[in-house]
């Protein structure tokens, strides 16, 4: 391996202390442990970092966790450090017929035959990675991003963003990919790489829509809004009539400031004349009682699995209906099952899969289905069909969301309300919409699955109230943040412990201090994580039982509620504070409160929100009373009662028929 | 420690005796007689905790919550056993008599029943059998495993089939049950045992289809399902396979007539030498293909097809042929898997139409012979479920699989097969709107009143929407393409465009929305794919005869099947033993697949007998003239196939040309 070269190079090193660190290196590679390798290649390297046998091994590592871009990435750094060894040409050529760039395959082949081999180096080497020939038979283009993309079917969107990182090793300049990797960002809360990702997307492709879309959304995420909505403004001037494009950028807007809510109506009115086709023009079959059959309730959905919060909801309403009197299909908008989603094939007569279906036919398909209401849980969300809504293909389409905004969807004729969210819902519904207002509450879940007992929490232990907030900075905006600071002002020592998401990326860690400095409280908020980062969903997880355990009051976001977020709480005897003012979205958790029959902790106004937190705080022992009780007061409530709300669902399902 | 252990039959107080680890220990080397699961069970990291309750009983606390209601496992077990046989969920066939089979089991059951009469035994021909024995038994949920030994006992099944989602439980219960005597007692008699960890429906229902055809086709009758705890997944597949799935465990196993006739015509086809045998091409095809079907949805997809001829190749599967001719569009290829010799006829017809020589033809190789003389080129297959594909077939890919029940499904096996990449499928609608319309009205049903004798009695999901009407032989068809496309559509795009059934896997897309580009080279990418396929010389079939001797294989299968009546009938073990010999889940042997079909037909009504008898001191008696009536069909089976094969190689079959 060109000894003679890399010595001359390295007078100043250790030639001793370097040459045992490589037998150390060879040594480990028999033994296959990889991460002790990865050790000795750091050394070798901060012992001379201008020899190539590190990179060389780190190569191999790469390989053989089929990593085919990181491993050319050594071998190329290594060739450039020895351009005399042959091994590294050899598996060069062979790594790049394997990944299909034949003209640099060919170009190290052929330069293979002019250099000589290590003799040690080769031994470790496997055949495969020196077989040429083997490699042009199979020479095919990155499957990392297909990959990737199944992944991000899979809602598995670590592995897809680390396929994506794969493949982008490979194929450098392909625009999809970083689009695919920001979206899998996005999911996981890793923002900064998902600008990254973006900005060089942008870079490659200016006019793709869907680039700023998601850029908009990682602003979000970082709570910088403002460039956000610049983003939107840009997302729609490139593709003004796209209906994905629409519906990601109203779904953006939902997390923008207060500032900026007015021109969600005048955009999505404006959508709607252009792009839905008008009432008068609806498909005309009426439910007929005569005809002895059920009413057909189509239920749209890209929620209708474990990831998806919203799907606890819902599921819990398709079970409790009246299979006698309702025929119930479900329309399925995402790719890929799981056993909730099968628990909802279950519950439905019908299942139908959208995914992939163009736009007409799936029209065609929901027509033909004949609903006498299409009931969408989507909303303006990924992977909802805003476009087959649109053409209004059943005679009563509702909407019933538990996120973001119900009203202003394109087609709707009506939306699921109540107590809670009407006055919200009524100011957005555009003119041919209004909102169907559920007594006792819109949403309802099954009772958790829960056994253990809720604490009485820490406050009397520690002395101080540690309020909850959820670590997600697309839920929360500045006055929101305001507000906090105001109310650790107030409770004296108080605290608030950000949690319940999966994983808190460092860059939103530092953004949330940051925006809490500005105020000067930084030094008042802490972060509670799982002890491993995973994609276990919204459930109620080990993780999230002990998050509640530890705070005291749970408060919810502002202008983005999380409802499943508030019920659970509830449920582990946390009481949450909701200020409930603005859109809809920011209602989300007075109308679970509601629902549980909590309205006193139903803030009108942000005095109103402080005084509650005051009266909760002030008496350690009233809340611990509170907190021991709370389950099994809001258990027998309205919230708990799935049946029930089928039933005040399905009535109001027979009275807008019957008009 | 692995494949180290000895394992014997415990009873239960020595297994008790066993410290957990050694019970631990013992399970494994069972288990890893099962392969996947137990290699699944050493690498299991259990989220859940196995705890005793104060009365000894073992539980699963998993997030606090115990699996078995606190009661602890036998208890629960107790009562839902208790619950199960008052109300158990079996399949029911009822006494067959023989009367919906083929006529060599009808002759078989008529005389059987002639026979019982005479010696005056009683068979019970109400729908429930008078045991609770079975062949089959079906358990869903593992558990701790307290509720087996009763149901196996109970059952005596030949065949233990167990479901999963997921290995927490069967983790836990290698502690408390003794899996290895278990195992070892089920190997030892010749019994089957299948553990299958899956939380896929489709795979569960699938497994179970598999265990019946692999196993016993013919054992159906009183298989006991019984679920230990519920699950979606076990919801949705039980609900599938007691609808109609379990009934395609059983389907499209030849009957002797059929198979005799299947040998012969490909021994004429394959004789002369000329034709080309498929081939699996994995090279790209740059050109869509259009498989096209005769679904009554082809007629309103005959312009867009005639617009786009130039552009995609286009694959006429049967009796679809005519519908295009007719509109002036030529098929670029033909695709006929029928044996009938009215497809000769169907072929005459054609060829008054438009000159079709030039259209490729790809058939079964069990065609009738002349069917694929009206073509200059000729590509044959070999259907995997007949006798004539061990006979003649050189290579795997030579049998595909799918490319039957009916003509559609080797449309889509060619298409996927061929390398094309874009398949768009026209008039496969494996259903219909009314029994009225069931075909094109371009097809020979109505130009030639051909009368069509199936009845729509199944309903089935619409691909663009609404309901259906199906045959369960278009259901099966519809599943096929199904398993076809779920197996070999990688790298390819494949969309249902006719207005029929929903076929999982082939994306729906109507007509209006396809942008089908221009192909300038159409003519060199059909000449190359032609090319592509070898041909089957008559030096290959001169070699396959020989090789198969079936002249003699026949009868020497025939004495053991008549060997094994000898012996006690009523725990079903000749059953087993005769399935050895038939070997009903793989298809290597053309003896065997000649007369199984038929066999199995005759294995239903004895088996269907055995369980019905209503005196049972009269058992013995009934296996006695079983036995008898039995033994005495196998001999003439084994002289009419001597007969039938001799008449072939000595050329004295009649063939019409």
């Amino acid at each position: 391996m060109a000894e003679s070269k890399s010595s001359t190079q390295s007078t100043s090193v250790d030639l001793n202390a370097y040459d045992s660190k490589l037998n150390e290196a060879y040594a480990g590679f028999h033994g296959g442990d990889v991460s002790a390798i990865v050790s000795v290649c750091e050394q070798l390297m901060s012992l001379d970092s201008r020899r190539p046998e590190a990179f060389a091994f780190l190569g191999l590592v790469a390989y053989t966790m089929d990593d085919a871009g990181r491993a050319v990435q050594m071998y190329e750094t290594a060739h450039d450090l020895d351009p005399d060894c042959r091994d590294y040409t050899e598996i060069l050529a062979t790594l790049y017929a394997r990944i299909g760039k034949l003209t640099d395959g060919v170009y190290f082949a052929k330069l293979s035959t002019t250099l000589e081999n290590d003799p040690r180096f080769e031994k470790i080497v496997p055949t495969a990675l020196k077989d040429f020939a083997s490699a042009l038979l199979h020479s095919s283009k990155s499957v990392y991003h297909l990959y990737a993309l199944r992944a991000y079917n899979e809602r598995n969107f670590r592995e897809a963003a680390d396929m994506s990182r794969r493949h982008l090793q490979i194929e450098r300049n392909d625009k999809d990919a970083y689009l695919l990797l920001a979206r899998s960002c996005v999911k996981i809360g890793i923002y900064e790489q998902a600008v990254s990702a973006l900005h060089t997307a942008i870079h490659l492709c200016p006019t793709e829509a869907l680039n700023y879309v998601y850029l908009g959304k990682a602003l979000i995420g970082l709570a910088q809004k403002d460039e956000a909505l610049a983003c939107f403004k840009r997302a729609r001037a490139c593709a003004p009539h796209d209906p994905e494009v629409h519906v990601l950028i109203m779904d953006g807007l939902v997390s923008l400031s207060d500032d900026s809510w007015p021109r969600f109506r005048k955009i999505a009115g404006a959508w709607n004349r252009k792009h839905t086709t008008p009432r008068h023009k609806a498909l005309g079959h009426k439910f007929d009682p005569a005809e002895g059959r059920r009413i057909r309730v189509g239920y749209m959905a890209s929620s209708f699995n474990l990831a998806s919060p919203d799907a606890y909801f819902i599921n819990a309403v398709l079970e409790a209906h009246d299979r006698a009197r309702f025929e119930l299909i479900g329309y399925q908008t995402f790719a890929v099952d799981d056993p909730f989603t099968h628990k909802m094939q279950n519950a439905c007569d019908v299942w139908v899969k959208l995914k992939d279906i163009d736009t007409y036919t799936a029209s065609l398909i929901v027509k033909n289905d004949q609903c006498d209401i299409l009931v969408d849980c989507t909303g303006y969300q990924e992977e909802g069909r805003a476009d087959v809504m649109a053409g209004r293909n059943a005679p009563v389409q509702v909407s019933w969301v538990m996120g973001g905004e119900g009203a202003a969807v394109p087609g709707m004729d009506f939306l699921i309300s109540d107590n809670a969210l009407s006055e919200a819902d009524e100011k957005m519904c555009l003119k041919e919409q209004r909102p169907l207002i559920l007594e006792h509450g819109s949403l309802a879940l099954a009772p958790f699955n829960v056994v253990e007992e809720a604490s009485a929490g820490p406050a009397k232990q520690n002395g101080f109230v540690t309020f909850g907030a959820i670590a997600d900075l697309t839920m929360i905006s500045m006055d929101c943040i305001a507000l906090w600071c105001k109310i650790l002002q107030e409770v004296s020592s108080s605290r608030i412990a950000f949690g319940y998401v999966d994983e808190v990326a460092s860059e939103v860690k530092e953004r949330i201090v940051e925006l809490f400095s500005h105020m000067g409280m930084a030094d008042r908020i802490v972060f509670h994580e799982p002890d491993e980062v995973s994609e276990t969903g919204p459930g109620l997880t080990e993780y999230r039982q002990e998050f509640f355990s530890l705070v005291d009051v749970l408060l919810d976001g502002h202008p983005i509620s999380k409802p499943l977020a508030v019920a659970q709480s509830l449920w582990m005897g946390v009481p949450v504070v909701c200020l409930s003012n603005g859109r809809r979205s920011a209602r989300m958790g007075a109308s679970v409160l509601a629902s549980a029959k909590q309205n006193s902790w139903i803030a009108r106004s942000e005095d109103e929100y402080v005084q509650i937190i005051k009266f909760l705080t002030t008496d350690f022992n009233t809340l611990e009373e509170i907190r021991l009780s709370l389950r099994e007061n809001v258990q027998k409530t309205p919230l708990f009662d799935p049946a029930s709300l089928a039933r005040r669902m399905e009535n109001a399902f027979l009275s807008v028929l019957n008009k | 420690m692995r494949n180290t252990v000895k394992l014997e039959i415990l009873d239960s107080a020595d297994f008790e005796a066993l410290s957990i680890d050694e019970r631990r220990v013992r399970n494994h080397a069972a288990f890893d007689i099962l392969g996947e699961v137990g290699e699944g069970l050493r690498t299991h990291v259990p989220q859940s905790e196995l705890i005793y309750h104060d009365d000894g009983q073992p539980d699963v606390l998993f997030r606090g919550q115990h699996l078995y209601d606190g009661k602890g496992a036998h208890t629960f077990a107790e009562k839902q056993l208790h619950d199960y046989w008052a109300q158990p969920v079996k399949v029911q066939t009822g006494f067959i008599d023989g009367k919906s089979l083929d006529q060599h089991t009808r002759d078989f059951a008529t005389q059987l029943i002639e026979e019982l009469d005479e010696a005056d035994i009683d068979i019970e021909t109400d729908y429930i059998s008078t045991t609770d024995t079975s062949f089959f038994l079906f358990v869903m949920g593992i558990g701790l495993a307290p509720h087996l030994d009763e149901l196996i006992e109970k059952t005596q099944c030949r065949t233990l089939a167990i479901f999963d989602v997921n290995n927490e439980f069967l983790y836990h219960s290698l502690s408390v049950y003794d899996w290895a005597s278990l195992i070892v007692r089920f190997h030892s008699e010749k019994r089957r045992i299948l553990i299958a960890i899956d939380d896929d429906p489709d795979h569960i229902q699938a497994r179970v289809q598999s265990a019946i055809r692999q196993f016993n086709p013919s054992g159906l009758d009183g298989t006991c399902i019984f679920t230990h705890y519920h699950h979606a997944a076990y919801k949705k597949a039980l609900d599938e396979l007691l609808r109609d799935g379990l009934k395609v465990g059983m389907m499209g196993l030849g009957f002797m007539w059929d198979e005799l006739r299947m040998v012969a015509h490909s021994y004429k086809n394959l004789e002369a030498g000329g034709a080309r045998v498929l081939k699996k091409r994995e090279e790209r095809l740059d050109i869509p293909a259009f498989i096209v079907a005769n679904g009554p949805s082809l007629d309103e997809s005959i312009d867009f097809i005639k617009k786009h001829q130039g552009d995609a190749v286009i694959l006429a599967c049967g009796s679809a042929l005519d519908p295009l001719l007719v509109n002036g569009i030529k098929p670029d290829v033909l695709l006929m898997l029928e044996q009938g010799q009215g497809l000769l006829n169907d072929q005459r017809e054609s060829a008054k139409l438009a000159d079709i020589s030039d259209i490729i033809f790809v058939g079964a190789s069990n065609l009738y012979p002349g069917v694929m003389n009206f073509h200059k080129e000729r590509i044959l297959f070999f259907r995997p479920g007949l006798s004539s594909c061990p006979l003649f077939s050189q290579k795997s890919e030579q049998r595909p699989l799918g490319a039957d029940p009916l003509v559609a499904n080797a449309g889509t096996m060619f298409a996927l097969s061929a390398g094309f990449r874009e398949i768009y499928m026209f008039g496969v609608d494996v259903g219909a709107p009314s029994q009225e319309y069931h075909h094109s009205k371009h097809s020979q049903y109505s130009t030639r009143g051909i009368k069509y004798n199936f009845q729509f009695e199944e309903t089935g999901r619409g691909n663009f929407g609404g309901k259906y009407l199906s045959t369960q032989v278009l259901l099966w068809s519809k599943k096929a393409i199904e398993v076809l496309i779920a197996n070999n559509a990688a790298g390819r795009s494949v969309y249902n465009c006719s207005n029929g059934l929903l076929i999982e896997g082939a994306i729906p897309r109507h007509q209006s929305t396809l942008d089908i580009k221009k192909v300038e080279n159409k003519k060199a990418i059909i000449q190359e794919l032609i090319n592509a396929f070898p041909y089957y010389a008559v030096e290959d079939f001169k070699t396959a005869w020989e090789k198969a001797d079936i002249l003699h294989a026949i009868p020497e299968l025939i004495d053991k099947l008549i060997a094994a009546l000898d012996g006690d009938l009523d725990d079903y073990g000749f059953m087993t033993k005769m399935m050895n010999h038939l070997e009903p889940g793989i298809n290597t042997s053309t003896e065997a697949m000649v007369i199984r079909g038929t066999v199995f037909n005759i294995l239903m009504v004895v088996y269907s007998a055995l369980r019905r008898v209503k005196d049972h001191e009269r058992m013995d008696d009934l296996q006695d003239i079983i036995r008898k009536v039995f033994t005495h069909t196998l001999r003439d089976f084994s002289t009419e196939c001597d007969e039938w094969f001799a008449s072939l190689v000595e050329d004295t079959m009649e063939w019409e040309t």
